[in-house]
């Protein structure tokens, strides 16, 4: 397994810590003028999501994560595992629950998302950033109204509940960011 | 950005290019000049001698943790080293009967770029033959102050600064255990524990607990440390645990490291060895310089130096937050 030391340390490079695959989000060099040196790194656990902060001494080094972001599309969910497919080689390949983790609340069918995989296996998905999807659930429009900016809940065809503006009605289709679930405008048919 | 390029086949091809626009703005470029304006005004008016040594010697400091940058020329024979500091330098010119001596000077660390840091760097280093650690602390402060820098000033001891910003109350006689909770208790996730020396544990508390705690505390002198930390300083003949060595940071930020300068060439060799001993050990040997300690063999004047680091006085006198902003080019990452 080839092994990573902290001179090649920078954002983005992928590292096994603990057994989980981890992404270096920021690494600080610090050392007194006559003293050892050590890498302040902080991480990002690819697994989890969670963000923690680890000193190594300079010169030690840590075992690299085969970690690889690709882009699939989303085929079907067999109501265990959601399938994916490469769209070029058409290779087929399933993703776990806990894989698919909140990227299942954006997600319809047929989107190119990116897949993380870990050994070959996903182990994280992300939606597209922007997604445009139906109201299937809301209270009833206020028409005419669209300066006061006032918001409503509204639930989308896919279970996602996000806040709209009032005059939205069950059946608009909107824009959505998936990364802050922030409702961006209503969608151009 | 993209550029042109003229690539082996002789035809244009496009590619991704390297930034070539300097990383200092150009009121970085006079902030540094007119700091090296009042530098050299300081020392021309306190009758200091401004000297300009190589920066390729033969030899190096053995210090473990200084690496030098190894250099081989194809026209002189032997190996060569881009110098750490002019300390070496410095202290022959002593030896001559030079008398007061400063540099304002590029020096070289192979050691990567951050934040604070950058492997080629500017020095500002002066000897003052006569004078006490004290009388140096005054001085340092009198340059502060002449450059624009008004922080309050501290003046502790190692130990003093321990107990209060890092809570160990004995540092000097703490071992691996005491260190190791100290590290642990202020939120220090190690990947690989330190082992049972003091040492690593000392650096790691003084990088990772006092440097940060020192940002809200102005100008701070840190004195009397401990002996093993001594690098090329006298240790305190009323105090042989202790090394008559300051440090000063300002805002945080590790800004200059003075000695009461070790004169014994009996002692300067048997710390050589031991570094050269262990660097043998670690596979990565030095030559050291003889010339040096030939020099203190024929006698270097009672004197203390200093040497500060001008990039990060830079980056204090102007508020910038990375070293690359205050340089005229930084190294590329």
């Amino acid at each position: 397994m080839a092994t990573i030391s902290t001179s090649e340390f920078k954002s983005g490079v992928k590292v096994l810590l603990d057994g989980d695959p981890c992404t270096i989000v920021e690494n600080e060099f610090v050392k007194p003028g006559k003293g050892q040196a050590f890498s302040r790194v902080r991480l990002r656990n690819l697994k989890t999501g969670r963000v923690l902060e680890k000193t190594f001494k300079s010169g030690d080094s840590v075992e690299a994560a085969d970690v690889m972001d690709t882009e699939y599309q989303y085929s079907y969910s067999d109501g265990e595992l959601f399938h994916f497919m490469h769209p070029e080689s058409f290779e087929q390949i399933a993703a776990d629950e806990t894989a698919m983790g909140d990227a299942l609340k954006w997600l319809k069918g047929q989107e190119m998302v990116t897949l993380t995989l870990w050994n070959g296996v996903p182990i994280s998905v992300s939606p597209p950033n922007h997604v445009s999807l139906a109201i299937t659930e809301t209270d009833p429009g206020v028409r005419g109204d669209t300066a006061t900016g006032g918001t409503k809940p509204a639930t989308l065809e896919t279970g996602a509940v996000v806040r709209v503006p009032l005059f939205l009605d069950v059946g608009d289709v909107i824009r959505v960011d998936t990364r802050t679930s922030e409702y961006l405008s209503r969608a151009k048919d | 950005m993209r550029a042109f390029l003229f690539g082996g086949s002789g035809v244009w091809t496009m590619s991704e290019s390297i930034n070539w626009q300097p990383s200092a703005t150009q009121e970085m470029l006079q902030a540094r000049a007119c700091l090296y304006a009042a530098i050299r005004e300081f020392f021309t008016r306190r009758a200091v001698l401004e000297v300009d040594v190589p920066m390729l010697n033969r030899g190096t400091v053995p210090d473990l943790n200084i690496d030098s940058v190894p250099v081989r020329l194809s026209a002189v024979a032997g190996q060569h080293y881009l110098q750490t500091s002019p300390e070496l330098f410095h202290k022959r010119l002593l030896a001559a009967g030079s008398g007061p001596i400063y540099q304002l000077g590029h020096v070289f660390r192979d050691e990567p770029s951050g934040r604070y840091h950058q492997p080629e760097f500017v020095l500002l280093e002066w000897y003052r033959p006569g004078f006490t650690l004290e009388g140096l602390m005054d001085e340092v402060v009198a340059l502060l102050r002449h450059v624009g820098l008004e922080r309050p000033v501290q003046r502790v001891t190692y130990q003093q600064a321990f107990a209060r910003w890092v809570g160990i109350e004995d540092v000097l006689h703490a071992d691996s255990s005491v260190l190791r909770a100290a590290a642990s208790a202020h939120g220090i996730d190690l990947v690989e524990d330190l082992g049972e020396e003091p040492l690593p544990w000392l650096h790691l508390l003084q990088a990772q607990v006092l440097e940060p705690a020192l940002r809200t505390e102005g100008a701070v002198l840190i004195t009397a440390w401990p002996a093993q930390q001594a690098a090329l300083a006298r240790l305190d003949p009323a105090h042989p645990e202790l090394a008559l060595r300051f440090e000063l940071y300002v805002d945080g930020i590790e800004l200059a490291n003075g000695y009461d300068e070790l004169r014994d060439p009996v002692e300067q060799r048997a710390r050589f060895s031991a570094e050269l001993a262990q660097r043998k050990r670690e596979a990565r040997p030095v030559n050291v310089d003889e010339a040096f300690l030939d020099a203190l063999d024929a006698g270097l004047p009672a004197c203390c130096g200093v040497a500060l680091g001008i990039d990060r006085l830079l980056m204090v006198l102007t508020g910038a937050q990375q070293m690359r902003d205050v340089v005229a080019f930084a190294i590329a990452d």
